[in-house]
């Protein structure tokens, strides 16, 4: 009997040693590197840390990163939720929209910037929509409308993915539980708010974390399109962590990545916690 | 219905899998090999390769003396393209090379090897699209389209004649196609057709004669060996004597060359090279595994050099000829994968041990001909040291400057790091701070022991008492024009304001000479730059703004045609990699009267030869941009040490190199940081006469002349005058010059560039 | 009698609601599919034509870009282009067909083991590790990138697909996602076979598998993409440019060459829309299994 409880970890080791190899020994580098000096490997306890807080644009970056995650995760989860919730009802078009939003996810990512270069340059296809209604034309890369940009840019790549996420979720609410409400003379606010909310709750924590984790990628784009260092509000982790090793700064990469992942962990754990409560 | 398509998905992912799989097990299968064939032959391998390869080579050294060592020859700068080589009855050697600006076909001739050419345009030609040529041992050339109906024969002295050639089974539809063409040593013409087929050819007659008919299969491509063409088919290789068609089988030779790799179509380069062998019935070929030696009915191919240790293993470089001058002398023609000609000349060097024994790595960002000098002048002294160039930007790969240093970083901190690093465009602050250079400044005083340095220069970069990086050629910015213009030489404030009130005073004349946004943007920060940092090393951003803007009212204060304008372009696009003076083409412009002074940085004893010979017809003076006593130098090429190669002799005997005297005197790319090869820069002044005709159409030319002792004394003064590096931080200059041409250019206001310039560099300041 | 104008007065009411929303979506459908339209156009038109759409963004100057949804004169010429005169453009495909497969098939492999062993056993340290591989699966490649290389180098397999290859087999994303689903698969049916005699292996093999292949190919469909768009690892691990995949070939294509770049992205994207689309049925089950659990 006692090693059959064992039995899970045959399953999950040759994983587990992979995943132990290449990416938690990295990582648990990475957290000794953030104690110590960038070349030389001395012992520099909190020093780094304390460097990385009164940097400014550590400061600025994570405040983007942050603000970035805050604005765009709620935009998206609302949408995909809101086209799911009627894509389910309908019958006709559902097959034909579920597919048309997914497209995005498979194409690449230079050809996304390709793209993004023409439609958003100073002189681009956008403007030129403008300048032919009479409207001037925005200097998107270069204001604070770069930010609408990146958001845009991840909503457009992710929706499909979360709609079909979020109509898995739905089609686990079983439909007799509405058809009761209705009986029961309540409106559609009201089965929205009682019936489908807490029925796609369980669905919702895999949906938070991916779109979490995919909003992260969401760098490779913008650094494609507007360079290392781009306008202010979309200067992210990943310019910084790009620059700083670029410079050989690894100590304060080491440790404002660690501060990340802490941050991260942090979130997850929170959102869990939040999960298993109810 | 449903499983069906389940079925159909997991068997896709199983199809790409496997056959990804079986890619994977080939590739590995291939290294085997190549390794395989490496230790087989007794390898005798060159050195100074580029990038790529090499480590291999290491494992196995044993002590043998004798290798060829390879030479990098400089081809005529005409030629963009390359068709074909030969060699000729008198011994020389013959290029057919194209320039595709000037759409012209040439014939470069050399007899010494490669070190001088010779080259004629060919004329009396049409231009048409040649796809093959050769050259025939008597000199003279044949160039033919794709359908031999276009054809010209070029005599030595480059004189095309006409002439065609009928491809069987040309009528119709599907044309056939002349794929490759080739000379025996007789001067009689072969040539492959698209279906395979060997042919001799008369181009006067317009006639083909089939080989043989016993032909067991299509010939893919084919080299001449002297009278047999060596044929490459599925089977394998075979030499066919061409004239009597006789079919020679030697079972080695056959397997010689994966028969699978066909010749890219389009493109004159093949997988594998053949030639002949220096002794009777031999035949040389060369691939990226090295050149082999194969004596008819041996039972080997001895490698004579391995592909690793030399050029011939970076397997972006497509082959075109091979030729064998002797058995210690081989010239290979190719082209890398951007087109550009290559030619290596592989000699046979005696006293070189069989395989280097050490390996030097020398790191750049870009490449340049002062580090390739110093690397050819290092081989010689050192031939048992490989040379290894780490060049992190090349063109062909569109990889940034961001790229390429966080690859050196990640290999610094992996302990793969170079030796040598050429510190131009790399963070040197962030590098010393971290403790990545060595102190060098023991080797840089003994030097100047030897030869003497500019002090100035040397004092530019002590820090602490100690030296990490030293520039080892430097140029510096002045004022050229007429007397105001240079009396308005303190800061570019002063320079606009004269320029203005001339303006003013006269609205149709041109003040400053035509500079291109880019030009401009570059020469004015080499002009001002020294002065931006701050004592504790952040930027005095006021400084930065104002120089933005006098950029910008220095691009707009006149106002020239297009055409003028678009004749600067070219002129004023100033790059770290190539040292030209923009100075003495401000003094051009005014000879040719647009303009009446401008900014620009000299950086050679030509520059300061041809403002003077302009100034002597057309009056005016150059003087050191900046107040008096606070000029600013250019440094170029500047080199440091890794902290972890300290104490390795090679990168230290590589640096004395670089600062050297005989390596400082053979480029013309910078003044010399060393002094008594700055004698010999000025020794070897020449006299020159240059013509270029005005707007008007009138001409205008100037006798160059060498410097008299006056003037080469007031230049001495002013190189020993220069005190402080111009700001030399990548980061900052490509920002300031990216979005300056679009500030200079009036996209956006004015105000917003300006801002969002300092809005990147402060944001840069700030990690 | 009343009433019933409201209902009927509330059904024309819905169904204009009910239109515009289906406006709405048909509106964001085309703006998914947008720039699939794009490239398609783009890759049949001539350098001439891209020049006179583009230009301005590409020259500076005045006027703005636009674009033709189709092509005035179509070509294909940047189509022969990219398939008969681009030699390196057929390497890296191979590449990144090898690197993709090569991943699959370890992910096959090995992720779908540890994804059933998380999903269906409890065993100490079970909480733990599936912690770990949310946080590993978060953290941006930058921030490991160093640390990753001095693993690779001290494997000795750097500069070859395998310092691709094998970390992308280990991703713990697609273990995330198979976990996800597998655990939709009833303990009743487990315990049943179990009942039954079948060993541990095999009702991994007999029941997990063939239960949620829907979900490993929708996993596996992902992770294609994955595979197929990476960048930043081959860029830092690939030294040999020869090695490099296709991912890498589209951003050294200068704009000034767009119509090339257009017809190697449409080029570059076929074989993933085409794994997408294949694979999207299985895809969506996947993730709506994924979804159930919890």
């Amino acid at each position: 009997m006692g090693w059959k409880k064992y039995t899970g970890w045959l399953f999950v080791l040759p994983g587990f040693l992979g995943v132990a190899v290449f990416y938690l020994i990295p990582f648990l580098d990475v957290i000794r590197r953030s104690f110590t000096q960038a070349v030389g490997g001395r012992f520099v306890g909190l020093a780094n840390y304390q460097m990385v807080f009164e940097n400014q644009a550590f400061l600025l970056a994570a405040k983007n990163t942050l603000r970035f995650a805050a604005v765009c995760l709620p935009l998206l989860l609302v949408i995909s939720l809101g086209i799911a919730v009627f894509l389910q009802r309908l019958e006709t078009w559902s097959g034909f929209l579920k597919g048309a939003y997914l497209v995005p996810l498979a194409i690449p990512a230079a050809s996304v910037v390709l793209l993004w270069k023409l439609l958003f340059d100073g002189r681009g296809i956008l403007n030129g929509l403008l300048a032919a209604a009479g409207q001037p034309g925005i200097d998107w890369m270069n204001t604070g409308a770069s930010f609408g940009v990146l958001v845009f840019s991840y909503i457009w790549k992710n929706l499909g993915y979360d709609v079909v996420l979020w109509i898995a979720g739905l089609s686990m609410v079983p439909k007799q539980v509405y058809e009761a409400a209705r009986v029961d003379g309540a409106g559609e606010c009201r089965c929205f708010f009682y019936i489908t909310l807490p029925g796609i709750r369980p669905a919702a924590f895999t949906i938070v974390v991916i779109s979490f984790l995919n909003s992260f990628k969401v760098f490779r784009e913008a650094y494609l399109v507007a360079g290392n260092y781009p306008q202010d509000d979309i200067y992210l982790l990943q310019h910084l962590f790009h620059n700083w090793f670029r410079e050989l700064s690894v100590d304060k990469m080491a440790s404002g990545a660690v501060t990340m992942a802490a941050v991260i962990f942090l979130l997850v754990c929170l959102l869990q916690k939040s999960w298993d409560k109810k | 219905m449903k499983k069906r398509t389940r079925a159909a998905g997991i068997l896709l992912t199983l199809v790409l899998a496997v056959t990804g799989i079986a890619g994977c097990g080939d590739t590995k299968k291939d290294e085997g090999n190549a390794k395989g064939a490496g230790e087989e032959a007794q390898g005798t391998g060159g050195q100074s390769g580029s990038e790529g390869g090499g480590e291999d080579a290491f494992s196995d050294g044993y002590g043998g003396k004798g290798r060829f060592l390879e030479t990098e020859l400089t081809l005529p700068q005409e030629a963009d393209r390359v068709l074909a080589a030969g060699k000729l009855s008198d011994g020389s050697i013959s290029v057919v090379g194209y320039n595709s600006n000037s759409m012209q076909y040439y014939l470069m001739n050399t007899k010494d090897l490669g070190d001088s050419w010779d080259s004629r345009a060919v004329q009396g030609m049409d231009v048409f699209y040649v796809s093959s040529a050769a050259i025939a041992p008597d000199g003279s050339a044949v160039l033919m389209d794709p359908y031999g109906e276009e054809l010209v024969q070029v005599s030595p002295d480059g004189t095309a004649t006409a002439g065609s050639l009928v491809l069987p089974g040309t009528e119709g539809e599907n044309k056939n196609q002349v794929q490759q063409a080739g000379y025996t040593k007789d001067g009689t013409l072969i040539v492959l057709d698209i279906g395979g087929v060997l042919y001799r050819a008369d181009v006067t007659q317009g006639t083909l004669e089939e080989v043989t008919k016993n032909m067991p299969e299509a010939v893919y491509y084919f080299g001449m060996a002297g009278n047999d063409i060596v044929s490459v088919m599925g089977s394998g290789v075979y030499r066919v004597d061409a004239g009597s068609g006789e079919l020679k089988k030697d079972e080695t030779l056959q397997q010689v060359t994966d028969s699978s790799q066909e010749p890219i179509s389009g493109e004159n380069s093949y997988p594998c090279l053949f030639t002949a062998g220096a002794e009777e019935d031999s035949t040389v070929y060369v691939n990226h595994e090295g050149l082999f030696f194969h004596k008819m009915g041996g039972s080997v191919n001895e490698q004579l050099i391995n592909g690793d240790l030399v050029s011939l293993g970076d397997s972006s470089l497509g082959f075109i000829q091979a030729l064998t001058v002797d058995d210690s002398t081989y010239l290979v023609l190719g082209s890398d994968s951007l087109g550009v000609p290559r030619m290596y000349r592989y000699m046979y060097d005696a006293q070189a041990s069989a395989v280097p024994q050490k390996q030097l790595k020398v790191y750049a960002l870009e490449d340049s001909v002062a580090l390739q000098q110093a690397i050819s002048y290092f081989q010689k002294e050192n031939p048992d040291v490989f040379v290894k160039k780490i060049i992190g930007l090349t063109d062909e790969d569109g990889i940034t400057a961001e790229d390429a240093l966080r690859t050196l970083s990640t290999d610094i901190m992996a302990g793969n790091g170079p030796d040598v690093l050429i510190l131009d465009g790399i963070p040197v602050e962030s590098y010393v701070e971290k403790g990545i250079l060595a102190d060098i400044r023991d080797l840089v005083e003994e030097v100047e022991g030897e030869d003497g340095l500019f002090e100035n220069i040397k004092e530019a970069y002590i820090r602490d008492g100690s030296i990490y990086e030293m520039p080892s050629r430097f140029g510096f910015s002045v004022v050229e024009g007429e007397a105001e213009a240079v009396e308005a030489k303190n800061s570019l404030e002063a320079f606009l304001e004269y320029a203005k009130g001339k303006k003013s005073s006269n609205a149709d004349e041109n003040v400053l000479v035509p500079m291109s946004a880019s030009g401009l943007l570059h020469e004015l920060y080499y002009a001002d730059s020294a002065g931006w940092r701050k004592e504790d090393g952040s930027l005095e951003e006021e400084k930065l703004e104002a120089y933005l803007k006098a950029a910008k009212d220095y691009f707009d204060l006149d106002t020239y045609a297009e055409e003028e304008y678009n004749n600067s372009v070219e002129n004023y696009t100033f790059r770290f990699g190539g040292m030209g003076g923009a100075a003495s083409t401000v003094a051009n412009f005014r000879l040719i009267l647009m303009g009446c002074g401008g900014i620009g940085t000299i950086s050679s004893f030509r520059d300061v030869q041809q403002i003077y010979a302009t100034e002597a017809q057309i009056g005016g003076a150059y003087d050191i941009f900046g107040e008096a006593d606070n000029g600013s130098f250019v440094p170029y090429v500047s080199v440091g040490i890794a902290a972890q190669s300290a104490e390795n002799q090679e990168a230290r005997e590589f640096v004395k190199g670089l600062l050297g005297k005989e390596c400082q005197s053979a480029s013309m790319d910078g003044f010399p940081v060393n002094r008594a090869a700055y004698q010999e820069h000025q020794k070897n002044q020449k006299e020159y006469a240059i013509g270029t005709s005005r707007l008007d159409g009138t001409s205008a030319g100037v006798d160059v002349k060498v410097l008299t002792e006056e003037q080469a004394n007031t230049l001495l003064k002013q190189l020993e005058s220069l005190k402080r590096p111009v700001l030399t931080d990548r980061v900052i200059q490509e920002l300031i010059v990216e979005e300056g041409i679009k500030y200079l250019n009036g996209d956006g206001t004015q105000k917003e560039v300006a801002d969002r310039i300092m809005q990147k560099v402060k944001l840069y300041l700030s990690e | 009698m009343e009433k019933w104008e409201v209902r009927a007065h509330m059904h024309v009411g819905k169904r204009i609601q009910k239109m515009v929303c289906l406006g709405v979506l048909l509106a964001m459908a085309f703006l998914s599919l947008g720039p699939l339209v794009f490239l398609m156009g783009g890759s049949l038109m001539g350098s001439n034509e891209i020049a006179d759409c583009i230009g301005p963004v590409i020259r500076g100057g005045d006027g703005y870009a636009v674009w033709r949804l189709f092509p005035m004169y179509p070509t294909l010429k940047h189509l022969v282009e990219v398939f008969f005169d681009s030699p390196e453009f057929f390497r890296m495909f191979w590449n990144s067909m090898k690197i993709t497969a090569g991943t699959l098939l370890g992910q096959f492999l090995v992720g779908m083991p540890s994804a059933w062993g998380l999903a269906h056993y409890s065993f100490p340290g079970k909480k733990a590790v599936y912690m770990l591989y949310i946080v590993l699966m978060m953290m941006p490649f930058q921030v490991t990138m160093l640390s990753e290389y001095l693993v690779l180098d001290m494997l000795g397999i750097m500069d070859t697909l395998w310092a691709i290859i094998l970390p992308g087999v280990f991703s713990t994303f697609s273990v995330f996602i198979m976990y996800r689903f597998f655990g939709g698969i009833p303990d009743a049916v487990i315990e049943a076979a179990r009942c039954d005699g079948a060993g541990e292996f095999q009702i991994f093999w007999r029941i997990g598998i063939p239960l949620g292949s829907s979900g490993i190919i929708s996993a596996m469909v992902l992770q294609f993409l994955e595979c197929w768009n990476l960048m930043e690892q081959p860029m830092t691990f690939l030294k040999t440019k020869s090695l490099w995949p296709l991912s890498l070939y589209l951003p050294q294509i200068s704009m000034e060459k767009a119509g090339f770049a257009l017809c190697a992205s449409m080029v570059t994207l076929l074989p993933a829309l085409l794994v997408f689309l294949a694979g999207s049925d299985y895809l969506e089950q996947g993730i709506v299994a994924a979804a159930v659990k919890e």
